[in-house]
């Protein structure tokens, strides 16, 4: 049954003394858009090469639906992919490459139209690829990974060259592809629009899985108070303090703040109700995606 | 793997490449034609009328030519991921090229024998040649269209191979224009395996030679290497990252 699933084992690739990729381990399930992170020169694209049987593994394994994907049937089925800064013959048309694509998987000529108009490149679909902008590039690229209407999306760098309508229009594209049930894997150094597309990442490092999780794991701050405004802190600091583990303390400003650790919101809120505080105000600051990034990353790079 | 090699056949229909070398090809051979009948004129034994007949075989070099561009060209504009990612199976991708160029060969070297045909046969006649019996003159034309397909998928399986464009052809004109005349100097008896050996078998240009290989033979041998190139293609393409 074919039902898209993505993943790597143990993955790992060697260019002579250099390790580019150092046993990678990760899964992209159906019906999520799983976010693969990390700096320059982190072994993503080599990773995402490998998953497509582009380039070959030192060791471990890449696989579609258990399978490698150079033992896939019918691939263009399976898996669409966009590669970064994908290639295209520049004397040829956007539509004539497409319909190259399309009569090697044994496509009709019609699902050609519908990847155009799906991309918005039905206008330009006469015309040679030199004349295209990078946007442009992307966006027939994309159309190209979309032909065979596959299960499962691997995206290099799919934003790049895309001006912000274009990449609005990815991001809900990515969101509906997986809303319908496909799986979606994606790498982009654009945290800020990553934050928004995907439901999990993947971090990576010098080849190494740095972070793996639901975007609200990483960026929920499991180290940060909790903060909570409330009518009488004195008293709601006494309560808490009273509990194994949770240390309370005022905030810095002033207004009746107090800074909690060792609690969860839950806790905290059961703790002012159980205690007839009334409670003002409640949150545990989250941390950017980029925070996050650059804090998982920043060791594992210095040692560059 | 009809489907692939109909992909290939589109992807020589869609550039330009494939028109210009296609069209130089004909024109090039017309051309001799032309003024050989227009200039020469002792042009009237059956030897005369079977070297101009195969003189259609000069196409093959732009045919093996065509064929390295076409198959190195690929990995020049770098649209090799994408064959590879819709036909991962790399002998049924360098195959598909190859048999696909061995057609577009076939395609213009019939092309060139009807054109050739059609200009050289009338005015032989009407200078009185002497021309070869209708079997012999069959056999030089159709050698040239096999010759002119054959080394268009030779020069797929070189260019898979090389992935280089400019080295690629650089190679066969150094092996047609240096590497055979000094082979036929020094060894008679191996020059009749080189591609010039082969080509001048299949065309029929051997001026009488009996040092050439009989044109069925020499197909097989042109078809044999171009099956060793085209397994070496297949292994290399799959041990190296794309």
């Amino acid at each position: 049954m074919v039902t898209g699933v993505l993943e790597v084992r143990d993955l790992t690739k060697r260019y002579g003394a250099n390790l580019a990729v150092d046993g990678l381990s990760f899964k992209a399930e159906a019906g999520r858009v799983l976010g693969f992170l990390g700096p320059n020169g982190a072994g993503k694209t080599t990773t995402l090469r490998m998953l497509l049987g582009l380039t070959l593994p030192t060791s471990g394994d890449a696989v579609v639906d258990l399978l490698p994907y150079r033992m896939l049937s019918d691939p263009i089925r399976v898996v669409g992919a966009v590669l970064e800064g994908p290639q295209f013959h520049p004397g040829r048309t956007g539509r004539n490459h497409l319909r190259v694509l399309a009569t090697a998987a044994g496509l009709p000529s019609t699902r050609v139209e519908e990847v155009l108009r799906l991309v918005e490149l039905e206008g330009a679909g006469n015309k040679r690829v030199k004349a295209y902008s990078l946007g442009m590039r992307q966006r027939l690229s994309l159309a190209g990974a979309l032909l065979g209407d596959p299960r499962a999306l691997v995206l290099d760098e799919p934003a790049n060259g895309l001006d912000p309508q274009g990449i609005r229009w990815l991001r809900d594209f990515l969101r509906a592809q997986a809303a319908a049930g496909r799986t979606v894997l994606v790498s982009s150094h654009v945290l800020a629009e990553m934050a928004q597309t995907v439901d999990e990442v993947v971090v990576i490092s010098r080849g190494r899985l740095v972070a793996q999780g639901s975007l609200d794991e990483l960026t929920a701050g499991a180290e940060a108070p909790v903060w909570v405004r409330s009518a009488d802190p004195d008293r709601l600091m006494a309560v808490l303090g009273a509990r194994d583990e949770v240390t309370a303390e005022p905030g810095e400003t002033a207004g009746g703040w107090l800074a909690v650790r060792g609690a969860s919101l839950e806790d905290v809120g059961t703790a002012a109700l159980e205690a007839g505080v009334a409670v003002f105000e409640l949150y545990r600051p989250r941390q950017s995606l980029e925070s996050v990034f650059l804090e998982l990353t920043s060791g594992t790079e210095a040692g560059r | 793997m009809i489907n692939l090699v109909l992909a290939e056949l589109l992807k020589f229909r869609t550039t330009r490449t494939f028109w210009a070398l296609a069209g130089s090809a004909i024109g090039l051979v017309a051309l001799i034609v032309i003024l050989t009948l227009a200039i020469d004129d002792n042009l009237t034994s059956e030897q005369d009328v079977r070297n101009l007949l195969s003189t259609a075989g000069i196409y093959g070099l732009l045919t093996l030519i065509l064929g390295v561009v076409v198959g190195a060209g690929e990995y020049r504009h770098g649209t090799i991921a994408w064959t590879l990612l819709v036909t991962p199976n790399r002998l049924r991708a360098v195959g598909g090229g190859v048999i696909a160029c061995f057609l577009g060969g076939l395609a213009i070297g019939v092309v060139v024998v009807v054109c050739v045909a059609a200009i050289a046969l009338p005015w032989l006649a009407a200078k009185d040649a002497v021309m070869p019996p209708t079997g012999d003159t069959l056999q030089i034309l159709l050698g040239g269209v096999l010759y002119g397909a054959l080394a268009a998928a030779l020069g797929s399986a070189f260019g898979q191979l090389l992935r280089n464009q400019v080295a690629g052809v650089v190679i066969v004109l150094v092996l047609i224009f240096v590497v055979d005349p000094v082979i036929a100097g020094l060894l008679e008896n191996v020059w009749q395996f080189t591609l010039t050996g082969l080509g001048v078998a299949m065309t029929g240009g051997d001026n009488g030679d009996t040092n050439v290989l009989p044109l069925g033979v020499a197909a097989l041998v042109w078809a044999l290497y171009t099956a060793l190139l085209t397994a070496l293609a297949v292994i290399f393409t799959s041990r190296r990252d794309i």
